[in-house]
């Protein structure tokens, strides 16, 4: 069989193996979670150019997608959840190619962090839901991978540009990482490319989508002119925002700061559907045996790439670095969710140190990746998990997504929490 | 591309504006009324020169009352934006309610905040001017004092702004009356 066919049999197994985690038992809860009430409220409101309290200020993309998705699938779980399902299973396989891009003698960096991504805890757990960040996710490593071939002379450029346009249109964390890409894709370009042809093409295309997902906003009758005025008044507002001013801070405040949440071992467990017999809660979990080594990858990454002058690990550091810096300078709370924005970096990092530990320290690698990678299918696909397996996610893995767990056994907090909505924070 | 994608921004916006071919000024028994009339104008996506008190942004369902009939307004895309004109005698505890929110631009003698998206500019009469675009105007006349009102009139009737569809209404009948009748500029 040859090298290529071999690769393409294990990207469709990687994503077979991503899909069956996000797609399996996505409608057994059929009624909305509470954040995906709040996005199908926002989803109405956009498409008609309106925005909401609170989310008035996100870009309108996602909820767009989301409205036309409920048009064609109707208002149940698989319209809602469909779009995010299937970008979430495709996401690993860029993150894979854009390893095999970046890093073309070791191929291995690139499965590594697209399996750590396909068995995250956090980002199984968006994609079976109504969330933002696994769309805007998408489209950002879409778009570094085609910007990352086109800087090998394949013609992927435009389409970098318009996946980087889409992906400033779902979400606003990537302004400082585009301008990174940008800069990349200026250094990187071919011989005879002109910079300048790149520069603009790149710019112009994705500002041009960018403002294109706002015509259902122009259309209630807004100009140019207001557009940029808008634009002033979400910065203002989103730096005006204080951990208080969020209606669930509770939740905000036990997310954490950025800072924490590769830092901080804990996992966090929203009461759903609380009940007698059972109750359903809404795990956001983690992988420690990931995202604790996370922040050390990649400054040890950094290093290859001042000591080296390795370009891909430059890439790689500046990708996590130009995500995860606007976050950390919020200097407040800042849901879990938004982790995920940063995610493909940082595993690509992770990815990036266990291969080089292959090479010096070989059992400590092995012992390393065999603890990443040995619990995470039986976490994700179980989709009903008991309190010991809540409690027992304190070892080194973290687990999937809403479960369902026998009320007269929850601990105490959780017995607490069946009577109102509340959250449970554990390690 | 992107030129193009500004064009028909540019237009889209344009076009989803229905200005009134012909000005109008009608006295309306309520703020109620004055919304079924910007409706049966079939007036949308404009700027309201809101001269009152209360910016009347209660929660739109439900049927229309003094409360709320600006938020039904702009649910239903006749104004996306607003220029809240404060009386005199209101303004400094506005002001100062105004100063507290968060996130709120202060310029010169005005402030801008947002509800749901939609920039609302606070200011007092003084500081009203004329806009790049035809504007529908409101008016409590009960809140203003006789010299307030009469100023609005002049200043409307000056094109600072200019307004296609002016509604006012309240008990009070303001002195200068011929200034709030058509004959409307």
């Amino acid at each position: 069989m040859s090298p290529g066919r071999n690769t393409a049999l294990a990207g469709a197994a990687l994503v077979a193996f991503a899909l069956a985690l996000r797609a399996w038992g996505v409608a057994d809860i059929q009624a909305m979670t509470e954040d995906e009430s709040l996005h199908v409220a926002q989803a109405e409101a956009f498409a008609s150019g309106h925005g909401v309290d609170w989310a008035w200020w996100s870009p309108p993309l996602f909820y767009e997608l989301l409205h036309a998705s409920m048009r064609t699938l109707g208002p149940g779980p698989w319209g809602r959840r469909l779009e995010n399902v299937v970008l979430g299973a495709v996401t690993p396989l860029l993150v894979a190619l854009l390893g095999f891009a970046l890093f073309p003698d070791r191929r291995r960096i690139g499965w590594f962090a697209a399996v750590l991504l396909a068995a995250d805890p956090l980002h199984i757990v968006l994609s079976r839901f109504a969330f933002e960040e696994i769309q805007a996710v998408f489209f950002f490593v879409a778009a570094a991978l085609a910007i990352v071939y086109a800087a090998r002379g394949r013609p992927t450029l435009i389409l970098g540009a318009v996946s980087l346009g889409l992906a400033l249109a779902s979400k606003h964390y990537f302004p400082l990482a585009a301008l990174a890409l940008m800069v990349f894709a200026l250094t990187e370009q071919p011989p005879k490319a002109p910079r300048r042809s790149v520069a603009l093409r790149l710019g112009l295309v994705a500002a041009a989508v960018y403002v294109a997902t706002y015509l259902p906003w122009f259309a209630r009758g807004y100009g140019l002119g207001e557009l940029v005025d808008f634009h002033l008044d979400v910065l203002r507002v989103e730096r005006s925002l204080m951990a208080t001013s969020f209606s669930d801070h509770a939740l905000l405040s036990a997310s954490g700061t950025a800072g924490a949440w590769f830092l901080v071992p804990s996992m966090l467990a929203v009461v759903l559907e609380p009940g007698q017999a059972a109750s359903r809660y809404f795990v956001l979990g983690r992988n420690f045996v990931t995202w604790l080594p996370a922040l050390p990858a990649v400054a040890c990454v950094a290093f290859l790439a001042w000591r080296r002058r390795s370009r891909a690990d430059l890439f790689v550091a500046a990708g996590f670095g130009m995500l995860y810096l606007p976050l950390l300078l919020a200097g407040r709370p800042i849901f879990i969710h938004s982790a995920v924005a940063v995610l493909p970096f940082a595993m690509f990092a992770v990815a990036r140190a266990m291969d080089l530990l292959l090479d010096s320290h070989r059992a400590l690698a092995i012992t390393w990746i065999a603890l990443a990678f040995a619990r995470l299918p039986r976490i994700s696909i179980r989709s009903r998990p008991s309190v010991g397996f809540l409690k027992r996610c304190t070892g080194p893995s973290s687990i999937g997504w809403c479960s369902s767990t026998r009320a007269s056994s929850d601990p105490g907090r959780a017995g607490r929490a069946l009577r109102s909505h509340a959250i449970l924070r554990t390690c | 591309m992107f030129a193009a994608v500004l064009a028909v921004a540019h237009l889209v916006g344009h076009n989803a504006r229905v200005v009134l071919p012909r000005a109008k000024i009608v006295h309306c028994a309520d703020p109620v009324e004055a919304l079924a009339d910007w409706r049966a104008a079939g007036v949308r996506g404009r700027t309201l020169v809101h001269a009152a008190r209360r910016i009347s942004l209660d929660n739109p369902s439900g049927p229309a009352t003094p409360a709320n009939f600006i938020s039904q307004a702009v649910r239903d895309g006749i104004v996306r934006r607003i220029f809240h004109v404060i009386p005199s005698a209101d303004w400094p505890e506005v002001e100062h309610n105004v100063k507290s929110l968060p996130g709120v631009l202060h310029s010169g003698e005005t402030y801008r905040l947002v509800d749901k998206g939609m920039p609302i500019i606070v200011m007092r009469l003084a500081d009203l001017h004329a806009v790049s675009e035809s504007v529908i105007v409101d008016v409590d006349v009960d809140r203003y004092t006789e010299r307030e009102v009469a100023e609005l009139a002049q200043q409307l009737r000056r094109g600072a702004p200019r307004s296609d569809l002016v509604t006012w209404y309240g008990r009070s009948t303001p002195t200068h009356l011929e200034a709030w009748r058509e004959p409307w500029p």
